[in-house]
């Protein structure tokens, strides 16, 4: 079968009715503050369980590229976004809504959303197949590496403290090391208890990080009403996008590349697309009083990096962000193995999952610009009222997986863990990024030493490793500051 | 905040030495048993200690005052924390109750229990009768929703 075989597989009735309503579907829950993206992901895992694999891929990248375009509309109504990635969007947004132009506002962030998601998918589309045919040269010690690595850029990205952020991601290997050993089926940390035989469950982990500990939060502070009751016209012009076409292209460039990063994610993308189109603007003496290249910088990036993030997924099995942590769980639980054989396995996934995102991204501008007079009502709804909602999903979610009234148990403790980091600051990413690679550099960390009967020197003789241990290296400098120092001090000896 | 990283970071020091001491009695070495289950939480461990070390070395001196503090970005509202005790406690409340009285009359506890918490004072007429029928509603219809639709078997 042809790349055009697997596309067109997707263009019928069924389909085509599946994208739209999960995309409207993560539209909705995006705007509704305290429902994260990731968590309706985490949910849909376990409740997808007995669809089809592609079935279940498309309602779940379906609601991602939904979910996080939903939380702009919040973001601009009442400036609380509605998922973490809106957040830079609230700056001008709510600015514009301030000055009577709601409409507007959405309108650019709907178009810029849609804009960001087909160029996120066509450099999956295009990028992904060269690097995995690359990942195939890698062994054991460059998994290890690569493992390592993508817990050190979380750290060093996600947070005010490289240090935490990587106590963050030990911690996470540490949680995911409990239960029975993958090589000796040794018994880690279990005390005994035969329900931590099988380690923790992620999905109820994921579901309690980013959805219990997000309502603990948002019931304990005060919501906010939307500021407009009626939104005028959402109708933007093409001149607008023309002029505006360089902070685009920006944003579509940064949304991919930040997203491709492990751990990071669309918000980290949206505020550094925002930041750096404010530099280079020409407006820049707009921003900060409702200009709407702010809010196409951040929304176009923001949606550019929902590619970004499948890139690592697919080609190296490492997750580009949680929501693609979770949907990589999911993948797992259907029997997909995102990776690096990935490609030679079931290579129709390359374009089928672009393919799934551009027609994603047309339904979220049609849906977008449709709902933006219905949003306000919907946000009228008070959190004490939603949120209880949230919670009882959270725990069928949770026991959905495996049945087992214990993964309940720990959605609540994860649950009460994400609160806890929450308001101590520290970032949860890194923690995730643990859990997920964890497991893997334990593997292959021991596959690595086995096969070089228990010499370390391959690491620092096979170029591929020499490179991963330098960017690491580089990536511990950069985050303490140390790199621009020395780079100071050199520049310095060569004036 | 920096009594709240010193306060982390004391926490994941006993954490660390309290798994490096659990791995030190897995088999780690002997032979060719690099390759034992070991040997990575001892490696973890002893990252998280050697990085909760080095934050306590950073903030001490701070606290103290020998150094000036960094200054640090502006920290998120938390709100009410009281609240969050109490919605902790009733899901808590929820999740034990699921066992042995199924999933309806949890679900009933935690959703009149949240919103209650939620609300956060005694409520008028309509609103109390929002919450009774949500309570009684809302359980139902969701246990009926997963175990026919999506084949949940739900307690």
């Amino acid at each position: 079968m042809t790349v055009l075989d697997y596309a067109a597989g997707l263009f019928t009735p069924y389909y085509i009715a599946l994208m739209a309503i999960s995309t409207l579907g993560g539209i909705i829950v995006g705007l509704l503050p305290g429902i994260t993206v990731t968590m309706s992901v985490g949910l849909l895992v376990g409740l997808t369980f007995g669809m089809p694999p592609l079935d279940a891929l498309i309602v779940l990248t379906c609601v991602f590229v939904g979910g996080i375009y939903g939380g702009s509309q919040s973001a601009i109504l009442i400036n609380v976004p509605g998922s973490p990635a809106a957040a830079a969007t609230a700056l001008e947004g709510h600015m514009m809504c301030k000055t009577g132009r709601a409409g507007q506002a959405i309108g650019f962030a709907t178009i810029s959303s849609g804009i960001g998601t087909v160029f996120g998918a066509l450099v999956l589309f295009a990028v992904a197949p060269m690097i995995a045919e690359f990942a195939l040269k890698f062994s054991a010690w460059e998994y290890f590496l690569l493992a390592v690595l993508g817990m050190a850029i979380s750290a060093a990205l996600c947070g005010r403290s490289m240090a935490l952020g990587l106590i963050g991601a030990f911690l996470g290997v540490m949680i995911a090391l409990v239960g029975m050993d993958s090589v000796w089926g040794y018994q880690r940390f279990t005390y005994g208890y035969t329900d931590l035989a099988a380690g923790f469950s992620f999905i109820p982990a994921m579901i309690g990080l980013f959805g219990l500990a997000e309502v603990l939060h948002a019931l304990s502070v005060r919501a906010g009403q939307p500021l407009a009751d009626k939104v005028g016209r959402v109708s933007t012009k093409v001149a607008d996008y023309w002029r505006y076409r360089m902070a685009i292209l920006r944003a579509n460039v940064i949304g991919v590349i930040i997203g491709a990063l492990p751990g990071v994610g669309a918000d980290i993308a949206a505020w550094v697309s925002y930041g750096s189109n404010k530099q280079m603007s020409k407006e820049k003496d707009q921003y900060g009083k409702g200009t709407p290249e702010g809010v196409v910088s951040a929304e176009t990036a923001n949606n550019a990096a929902v590619g970004g993030t499948y890139i690592p997924m697919l080609t190296l099995g490492i997750p580009g962000d949680a929501v693609t942590a979770v949907i990589l769980g999911g993948m797992v639980l259907h029997g997909l193995r995102p990776g690096p054989m990935f490609f030679l396995e079931s290579p129709q996934y390359f374009t089928i999952i672009p393919t799934i995102m551009v027609v994603s991204a047309v339904f979220l501008v049609v849906f977008g610009l449709m709902m933006a007079r219905v949003t306000p009502r919907i946000l009228g709804v008070p959190a004490w009222v939603l949120f209880p909602v949230v919670v009882l999903l959270a725990i069928v979610g949770s026991f959905a997986v495996n049945n087992r009234i214990f993964d309940v148990w720990v959605m609540f403790a994860f649950g009460v863990l994400g609160w806890g980091m929450r308001a101590l600051a520290i970032p949860t990413p890194p923690l995730v990024l643990g859990m997920i690679l964890g497991p893997m550099a334990d593997a292959e960390f021991r596959r690595a030493l086995s096969a070089s009967h228990g010499s370390l020197e391959p690491l620092f003789t096979r170029p591929l490793s020499l490179m991963l241990i330098v960017a690491l290296i580089l990536t511990i400098l950069a985050s303490t500051g140390a790199l621009r120092m020395l780079i100071e001090r050199f520049s310095r000896k060569t004036e | 905040m920096p009594w709240r990283d010193i306060a982390v970071a004391t926490v994941m020091l006993v954490i660390a030495v309290a798994a490096f001491r659990e791995s030190w009695n897995m088999p780690i070495f002997g032979g060719q048993n690099l390759t034992a289950p070991g040997l990575f939480p001892m490696i973890t461990a002893a990252a998280i200690g050697l990085l909760a070390l080095t934050v306590l070395i950073r903030r001490i001196p701070e606290v103290l005052g020998w150094r000036p503090m960094r200054p640090e970005a502006p920290e998120e509202e938390i709100g009410s924390v009281t609240k969050v005790i109490i919605c902790t406690l009733i899901t808590a409340g929820a999740v034990a109750l699921m066992r042995p009285a199924g999933f309806i009359v949890a679900g009933m506890f935690a959703t009149a229990g949240l919103m209650l918490a939620g609300l956060g004072r005694r409520p008028n007429l309509p609103e109390g009768a929002l919450i009774l029928g949500v309570a009684l509603i809302l359980p139902v219809v969701m246990h009926w929703v997963f175990t026919q639709i999506f084949l949940t078997p739900l307690p």
